[in-house]
């Protein structure tokens, strides 16, 4: 019987872009226990909701993530449209489930070449990439953003799509549609790739529904939900498409389903264009003033189910906003996940939840406070400021 | 569509509730704390609602309310009212593992004991926050920051 070894990792460490603190036992090379640290990113978002309007909070929540902004504002808007009684406009909600599915084809596309170079396939991740860029230049050309689109509102969406742009879309789609199936064959297919992530990071079906885990994690283990059929809303009652599922029941499997699903999500994008209706895409007159009550928005967000619970008292501001986010649900059963599994593979076990910890923990945004005299440093100033430091206190001159 | 009658089901199944519908597929339902276990393993056990999509907590002023978001092929929020002063609830985890991050989250945030809680870490809350400090109650007193604006000075 080896000794066990204690392995902390992180939080900051090589294989992830966000903090998050990692303890492994490990007995030679193999993991036999692990727990996860979070709360390194907590800004208090939720709070900050508290004393601050609807719209100013719509802002606010939109920043959670970078990745998946838009199934936060949309389930925040959807909560609040739910306590207004407001009926969204046919062509404000397929737009809104336009941007959510191309959402999901640069997040599941960002993940693959993330997961890819984890393994070190770098050609895989570098392609990928590439092509992603095509998903990022049709967000900017509907939204005016490739991050952040900020195209939700209360009511509806802020910006309508032209029929010149809604052809050129069509038309970025085509190449993208056929590189998709091709990447979707090496990633399920390629020996050296699957030979790396077949039967590791094993989750059973059971485990997985005990542990509540959600999304692409969850559909990867046989747990067929997804909140588009289950509880649909947006444009999705009027939409056909496959959900996937998979009984691999390991990171492989995760592969699969996401695969998988940027092949649908593309031709659902298509399939949103070309039934785009016409009309209003916004409520003209939204009160401002919610009426007490709460209600509860659910979201199928890249990574899972997102949840937003948005309590109304009758004011301008919310009494309570609580988001739950895809990764939060998944946290307990990726860490378990990886217990018998070798040291090396951790990398990509974590990775194949597509952890999103801004999100989890829930941060906030760097304000430009004026009333304290506060404002945001430029970098000239603050590279001008390490340079005086380290003069002045470490006697280094550059 | 939901096709089974599940209104009549939950009327059945907590008598002394109320059981209010929000729509198609939303069920409210309002249950004393110590019928809490019992309740999550009926709708477990008897209606295949068996995802605790999240435990939501909020400051009622003169209580704590917890909504516990059940969901399956319909939604039922099972909603229990928590005394200020014995903010207590028995914790759900030996019924289903998922919502140890959730109770977690409320010890964090509201001050709220789940009473047996196998590992009653921090959840999103950093290490060096002051204990006893909880930021979502509408009364509690936020620490000022440590550190102001500027930024790195020295420490010493």
């Amino acid at each position: 019987m080896p000794e066990t070894i204690h392995l902390p990792m992180g939080p900051q460490h090589p294989f992830l872009k966000e903090p998050a603190k990692f303890d492994f036992d490990i007995q030679g090379e193999e993991i036999v226990g692990a727990r996860m640290q979070m709360g390194y990113n907590h800004r208090g978002i939720e709070k900050l909701c508290e004393d601050r309007n609807y719209y100013q909070c719509l802002f606010i929540l939109e920043r959670i993530c970078g990745i998946c902004s838009h199934s936060h504002t949309t389930a925040f808007v959807q909560a609040t449209e739910k306590l207004l009684g407001l009926e969204v406009p046919k062509r404000g909600l397929y737009l809104r489930t336009l941007v959510c599915e191309l959402e999901r084809l640069h997040s599941h596309l960002l993940w693959l070449g993330v997961a890819a170079h984890e393994v070190g396939f770098d050609t895989l991740f570098m392609l990928v990439w590439r092509d992603r860029e095509i998903v990022m230049e049709i967000l900017e050309e509907i939204s005016g953003n490739r991050v952040n689109y900020a195209i939700n509102t209360i009511g509806g969406v802020r910006r309508d799509l032209t029929e010149e742009q809604r052809k050129k879309i069509l038309a970025m789609l085509e190449p993208l549609l056929a590189r998709t199936e091709y990447y979707a064959g090496i990633g399920t297919n390629e020996p050296s790739f699957v030979g790396r992530i077949r039967g590791v990071g094993r989750m059973s079906k059971e485990r997985a529904i005990e542990k509540c885990a959600v999304g692409p994690f969850g559909r990867a283990s046989g747990v067929d939900m997804d909140i588009r059929r289950d509880d649909p809303y947006g444009a999705y009652p009027d939409l056909e498409f496959k959900v996937i599922t998979s009984d691999e029941c390991d990171i492989y499997g995760r592969v699969l389903v996401r695969v998988f699903e940027i092949v649908e999500s593309c031709k659902l994008v298509r399939q949103i264009l070309e039934n785009l209706p016409e009309g209003e895409i916004a409520v003209k007159k939204v009160m401002r003033r919610v009426p007490a009550g709460a209600a509860i928005s659910r979201y199928e967000a890249p990574r899972g189910e997102d949840v937003h619970w948005v309590r109304g008292n009758g004011t301008e501001k919310p009494e309570r906003v609580k988001v739950r986010a895809p990764t939060m649900a998944n946290l307990e059963a990726a860490t378990e996940s990886v217990v018998g599994a070798l040291v090396a593979d951790i990398p990509i076990a974590i990775a194949s939840i597509d952890p999103c910890f801004s999100c989890t923990d829930r941060t906030t945004v760097a304000l430009n406070d004026r009333r304290r005299g506060r404002r945001l440093t430029t970098w000239a100033e603050l590279r001008q400021h390490g340079i005086d430091w380290y003069r002045k206190n470490k006697g280094i001159s550059f | 569509m939901v096709a089974r009658d599940y209104e009549t089901d939950l009327k059945v199944l907590f008598p002394g509730s109320e059981v209010k519908r929000s729509e198609p597929r939303y069920f409210w339902v309002g249950i004393e704390r110590d019928a809490l276990l019992d309740a999550v393993r009926t709708l477990r056990d008897k209606l295949g609602i068996h995802h605790l999509t999240t435990i939501v907590g909020e400051d009622m002023r003169d209580h704590f309310l917890l909504s516990y978001i059940m969901s399956g092929e319909i939604v039922v929020v099972l909603q229990v009212k928590v005394d200020r002063d014995k903010p207590e609830v028995p914790t759900l985890a030996n019924l289903i593992a998922g919502a140890v991050v959730y109770e977690r989250e409320l010890h964090d945030l509201f001050g709220i004991v789940p009473v047996g809680h196998p590992d009653l870490r921090r959840q999103v809350l950093p290490e060096d926050w002051p204990a006893g400090v909880y930021p979502l109650r509408k009364d509690a007193v936020l620490p000022k920051p440590t550190v102001e604006g500027e930024g790195g000075e020295p420490n010493a």
